[in-house]
């Protein structure tokens, strides 16, 4: 994230609506919105039809192309969204066209299912590269992650009768959520989920430390291994991964602590570290340079309910969870 | 990226070793930098707000959601 990180850039933004979207859906679905995208990105940086859209884009709210690129050198980001606001001024009002501009609206997001007084966790997820790490020595590229629970799913990471020191497996959906789609190597892009048959190890329980009042605290403890060997499992929507032979891992440590009120269904506070040691690589993740063994960083954390923290998880649709709205036509 | 890896049991995490992983791992105030910019998290938004504002878009799209997992 550091094209964004830049003072510059920074700066810049404020003369736009500064905006960022999911590609996948916004290249193929039929909604409104995504077909104004696809208009205007065909026109873009990659100047052919097919293949991915990712990039920025710098545009009218009717979807006139004034500049775009994909690029991660802060320079040339910034000459192209300078390129793109020096061609809206030129632009005279009829060619902005905003009084005839109309809001466009799609018919299915994944945000639609977000599950409101349920478990959402936010997590940072960082390359560990030191034995002797120090906070200062980061490597800058890192990642951010959603996870979602229900609010029933979440009550059952306490156990139904409650006695203090109790000591519990969480119940299998909970586990292979965590395990299948969020401790996975997408620390530096985004990689696939593991499939159920995927996970060898899956221990993680909760202790509960304290009772008080209607507040449960937890200890959360785990270890996991998940490997991906051969053909990708999952949806044939995926055609890019179809023909993909894998081989990749993960093997992860976690440890934390959280406080669950039973009064109001919900945690309180939640925190949740792992290390993970990896292997391999997907085809987007960017770990053609370190193959083999390295070490990941994941910190779970709750979640606020400002909006740009109600961002669907990757790979939501393959949750097996019936609450998940799915779109009526696939795309 | 380089790997300065002499000894895998330093790698532990247990409750000694929590914190020490927790500063490391926390995002930092400049990993956040880019947070300083209003996103709006949706194509469908951001047309909506341009055309209340009268401003051009600057939209940022990826495989995976830029503000969440890339």
């Amino acid at each position: 994230m550091s094209v964004w990180s830049d003072p510059r850039i920074i700066k810049i933004t404020e003369k736009f609506i500064p905006t960022t979207d999911e590609v996948y859906r916004l290249q193929r679905a039929v909604d409104l919105d995504a077909i104004r995208f696809q208009n205007m990105a065909k026109q873009g940086h990659y100047k052919k039809e097919g293949g991915t859209r990712q990039g920025i884009y710098v545009c009218t709210p009717n979807g006139n192309l004034l500049s775009s690129t994909n690029s991660l050198n802060p320079d040339i980001v910034l000459d192209v969204i300078k390129d793109g606001l020096e061609k809206w001024k030129d632009l005279s009002p009829a060619q902005r066209n905003i009084k005839h501009a109309r809001p466009v609206k799609a018919s299915h997001r994944w945000e639609h299912s977000y599950p409101l007084g349920g478990l959402v966790l936010r997590s940072s997820k960082v390359d560990l590269l030191d034995d002797h790490p120090n906070p200062t020595k980061k490597n800058k590229r890192w990642n951010i992650d959603y996870v979602w629970f229900s609010n029933e799913e979440a009550r059952q990471w306490i156990p139904d009768s409650i006695h203090f020191e109790q000591v519990y497996q969480l119940p299998n959906f909970i586990k292979n959520r965590l395990l299948q789609f969020h401790f996975v190597d997408n620390v530096i892009g985004q990689t696939l989920p593991f499939t159920k048959s995927q996970i060898e190890v899956s221990d993680i329980k909760t202790k509960i430390i304290d009772l008080n009042d209607s507040i449960v605290t937890i200890e959360i403890e785990g270890y996991s291994e998940a490997k991906a060997r051969g053909a990708w499992l999952f949806g044939k929507d995926w055609k890019e991964w179809s023909d993909t032979k894998l081989d990749h891992g993960i093997e992860t440590t976690i440890l934390g602590t959280a406080e669950y009120s039973l009064a109001s269904n919900s945690f309180n506070k939640f925190e949740m570290l792992a290390i993970g040691k990896r292997y391999g690589r997907t085809k987007f993740n960017g770990r053609s340079e370190i193959m083999g063994g390295s070490y990941v960083g994941f910190l779970y954390s709750l979640a606020s309910n400002k909006f740009e923290e109600k961002i669907a998880p990757a790979f939501i649709e393959y949750y097996d969870a019936n609450w998940i709205i799915k779109p009526k036509k696939v795309h | 990226m380089l790997l300065n890896i002499k000894n895998e049991s330093n790698f532990v995490l247990n409750k000694k070793t929590y914190h020490k992983w927790y500063d490391i791992i926390k995002p930092s105030k400049e990993d956040l930098a880019w947070t300083n910019i209003p996103w709006l998290t949706t194509f469908e938004a951001g047309i909506k707000e341009s055309i209340d504002q009268e401003k051009p878009l600057l939209l940022w799209v990826m495989n995976g959601h830029p503000l969440g997992c890339t």
